[in-house]
């Protein structure tokens, strides 16, 4: 079988390989997948085939490629989106082009969470680093939100206090539906101290947070006029009512704890039951501590409200992270959780399911 | 190195980590066999890499080469300029 790039003239074998053996998360439309897989950081697909004799596709891998700032300097991050080898062909390790190719290209490669075929492969080509792992924060809003909850801690959750979410009185914070002009200072002096992040520039947010189909909504936090805080978030109609899902902090050092009270804030005066933010690294735990949110896992029953609500899943993600990458192995440094920052906004951790699209009457023309 | 020198290496790498000391057939058919999949044929690739000092493509990762030890070690002596 022969590995050969995607070009946009396959887009139907393309479509029918994604509707046959993809998920409910991965829309087979064309603009979706241009959107996240031809992107001006790759400059055309980021996606690999392995193609029969006869030009079916056995096996597929996508890559989500944005700008990443690997220990002082600018580079490429490709994260391994969906991947999927044919039965036949895996029998033949056909697959292990696939990673080897991924691997020798792009100079980081990540990968969120895994399944038992690619878990093992990412953590001998990349590194899985012990204590590295994406990590949800809840905030909780409304009682309303405990009819989510999984059954076995719905009475412990009920007993939950639930504190006000009121806004610092020393920042200004509100709504807006595009970038403030002043945000890339604020990002490059909250990713100095880091060695390795996807670059959150202007630039960078205003391809990500186009997607299609989801409609985010930015949060700015000033002092005195300053910005000093920025969040990007996606306010979910879920079946229950909204729900608050932050995406992106980044803020001035002193200012992350008022900049997450801020954004609870807002939220609550939208209606939601709850916030929620999911990130790999440790640098914002001290500021969503100060903003109210807590560590949704067995410690609190916070892990018993679900993440995945479209449709309601009480299945925990497996939120493994793995990093490599010619680059990424020769930085020293990464390793450890106040390194590195990435987010439930990075790779595919925030799309769409074939539910959230019948809910906004998608149909797909292509 | 000859040929058979690095077959013998493969071997043996193939014997005490692929394998993990069952017995194999030496001359059999690798992935028919079960010995490789693909994660165990990325581990032949980073070990053949590391052992012989080269650079593999992922198009050379075919069925005919790695499916028998022989055909193997001819591409790895092939690409080092082994001696037969």
């Amino acid at each position: 079988m022969r590995l050969r790039a995607i070009g946009d003239s396959d887009w139907p074998r393309l479509k029918d390989f994604i509707a046959r053996h993809f998920g409910f998360s991965h829309v087979p439309e064309r603009a979706f997948n241009r959107h996240w897989f031809s992107n001006p950081f790759h400059g055309g697909w980021a996606a690999m085939a392995l193609e029969r004799p006869d030009g079916a596709f056995a096996g597929v891998m996508m890559f989500i490629v944005v700008p990443c700032w690997l220990a002082g300097r600018q580079t490429r991050l490709g994260w391994i989106s969906n991947g999927v080898v044919e039965e036949d062909a895996q029998r033949t390790g056909e697959g292990a082009k696939l990673y080897l190719w991924a691997y020798r290209t792009f100079p980081v490669v990540g990968a969120m969470s895994g399944n038992d075929v690619s878990g093992p492969i990412n953590a001998l080509m990349g590194e899985e680093v012990p204590g590295l792992r994406m990590r949800r924060f809840v905030r909780l809003h409304d009682r309303r939100a405990m009819v989510m909850a999984r059954p076995d801690q719905a009475e412990r959750l009920a007993a939950m206090a639930i504190q006000p979410a009121d806004a610092p009185d020393d920042v200004q914070a509100g709504w807006r539906d595009d970038i403030p002009d002043d945000y890339d200072p604020l990002w490059h002096r909250f990713r100095a101290p880091l060695v390795c992040t996807t670059d959150r520039t202007s630039d960078y947010f205003r391809w990500r947070y186009s997607a299609p189909h989801i409609g985010y909504r930015f949060v700015e936090v000033r002092r005195e006029g300053e910005l000093v805080g920025l969040a990007v978030v996606r306010l979910q109609q879920s079946d229950f009512g909204p729900v608050c899902r932050i995406t992106e902090l980044v803020t001035e050092a002193g200012w992350g704890g008022a900049t997450v009270r801020a954004v609870a804030a807002l939220a609550a005066e939208a209606g939601a039951l709850f916030s929620d933010f999911m990130v790999i690294g440790s640098c914002m735990d001290d500021a969503l501590a100060a903003g109210g949110f807590l560590p949704a896992d067995p410690s609190t029953g916070l892990d018993a409200i679900p993440h995945l609500l479209a449709p309601l899943e009480h299945r925990q993600w497996t939120n493994t992270f793995f990093m490599g990458g010619r680059e990424a192995r020769r930085v020293e440094g990464w390793r450890s959780p106040d390194a590195v920052y990435f987010t439930k906004g990075d790779s595919d951790r925030d799309w769409p399911t074939l539910h959230d699209l019948d809910r906004i009457g998608f149909r797909d023309a292509d | 190195m000859d040929t058979e020198a690095i077959a013998a290496q493969i071997k043996a790498y193939i014997a005490s980590d692929l394998a993990a000391g069952r017995p194999f057939d030496e001359d059999g058919d690798l992935f028919e066999t079960g010995i490789l999949d693909s994660l165990k044929l990325l581990s032949l690739v980073m070990f053949i890499e590391e052992k012989f000092d080269l650079v593999l493509a992922p198009d050379e990762l075919t069925e005919d080469t790695f499916s028998r030890i022989s055909a193997l070690a001819t591409m790895v002596a092939a690409k080092t300029g082994a001696t037969r």
